[in-house]
């Protein structure tokens, strides 16, 4: 006996007339045999048959002047608005001036105080043994501690370091303490 | 109006060549394309999701698209095929919302306004609202219709595609795709045979 859901594989392809010449043989044999498939068959045709016939429908008469207004909206958007991808750029380019802003004034800050060293040399320097210090007074120290490696003016710098005052120095700083 | 698939297309110029020119910035051969595809689309997709503004407003968002979007059409493809992919897929995310939103558009379509012609004038007025009920009850089964079915079939047999195109807009197999038409048409016939049962003594 034929299996009706195997040959009914080849229902659409039957109703399509693309099926090939025995195979529809065979299945209009089955047709004259098998009323289910007979019925299932009659049923898909004026199924097919109804679905070419169902009423289309227009758009509505304003249909092509609300698509003009939206692309015209998605015009204005694209022309007068920033795109997604500049809003990044906008802080990210205030905080580069900002940083640059801050690194100038640190790294000129800095020569500042490097320069005023070579041109008045301190006479007295800070006792390794004075407590550390917050402030411009760190910068000093160490900007001190590198001349005084570089063997300038060592002998002097040690004999008034010896009689160095960390009070003047948190006031003051090296130059105030050098000059006096 | 009644406006036929595939119908109408009378002028020499074809779509590849309006969508061509867009592309070179010709804003008239969008608004012919426009005009062509319109009532095809809306009828495409007013099957597909059953509600007539929402449909209405997904060819809208196709035109829109294919605006913004003319550089990425390339001729490997025919153009109709480009916009009933874009057309397809936003009916497809669009009931995919619903199906998260429940919403059943099937509820809606008995009381939408319905300002469309019946293709066959000789129906009497009886037979108008017969044919009218008769629609509502096709239009359900197929909403009903899993998605995959649905689409191949509304291309296929509402909409008249061959089936080498429907593989295309859909990007499937053929073999797919006539595997899925048979299998719709198969459930059709399942839920609307009620309508269009015989007595066995009546049958031929």
């Amino acid at each position: 006996m034929i299996d009706c859901d195997k040959l009914r594989t080849n229902f659409s392809d039957y109703l399509d007339e693309e099926l090939p010449i025995e195979q529809r043989k065979e299945l209009e044999d089955h047709f004259s045999v098998c009323l289910e498939c007979q019925e299932t068959i009659r049923q898909m045709k004026i199924i097919q048959r109804s679905l070419k016939q169902l009423p289309q429908i227009s758009v509505s008469p304003d249909f092509e002047q609300k698509l003009h207004q939206q692309i015209f909206r998605a015009n204005q958007k694209t022309t007068f608005l920033p795109p997604p991808f500049h809003n990044w750029k906008i802080p990210a380019m205030g905080s580069a001036i900002v940083l640059a802003t801050v690194s100038l004034f640190l790294v000129f800050n800095d020569s500042t105080e490097d320069k005023s060293v070579p041109v008045v040399p301190p006479t007295k320097i800070y006792s390794p043994a004075a407590p550390q210090l917050p402030g411009n007074k760190s910068m000093n120290i160490s900007t001190t501690e590198e001349e005084s490696s570089n063997s300038y003016q060592s002998s002097t710098l040690v004999r008034d370091s010896l009689g160095a005052d960390s009070s003047l120095i948190d006031k003051s700083g090296v130059m105030t303490v050098g000059n006096k | 109006m009644i406006t036929k698939t595939k119908e109408g297309k009378k002028s020499s110029i074809t779509d590849e060549q309006l969508i061509a020119r867009f592309q070179l910035g010709d804003v008239q051969a969008f608004d012919i394309l426009v005009r062509r595809y319109k009532d095809q689309l809306l009828n495409f997709i007013y099957r597909f999701v059953g509600n007539r503004s929402d449909a209405e407003d997904i060819v809208q968002e196709t035109f829109l698209r294919v605006y913004k979007n003319k550089h990425y059409y390339k001729e490997i493809a025919k153009f109709s095929t480009w916009v009933y992919t874009i057309a397809g897929n936003l009916a497809k995310t669009e009931l995919r919302r619903r199906k998260r939103h429940k919403i059943f558009s099937v509820s809606n379509f008995i009381n939408e306004e319905r300002d469309y012609d019946i293709p066959d004038k000789e129906h009497s007025p009886e037979k108008k609202v017969d044919s009218s009920i008769q629609e509502t009850i096709i239009q359900k089964a197929i909403e009903k219709l899993p998605i995959k079915f649905k689409e191949v079939i509304i291309l296929r047999d509402i909409q008249g595609f061959a089936y080498e195109e429907i593989s295309q807009i859909l990007n499937i197999p053929l073999g797919t795709v006539k595997s899925r038409v048979n299998r719709g048409r198969l459930k059709l016939q399942e839920d609307l045979k009620f309508l269009y049962e015989t007595e066995p003594n009546t049958r031929p």
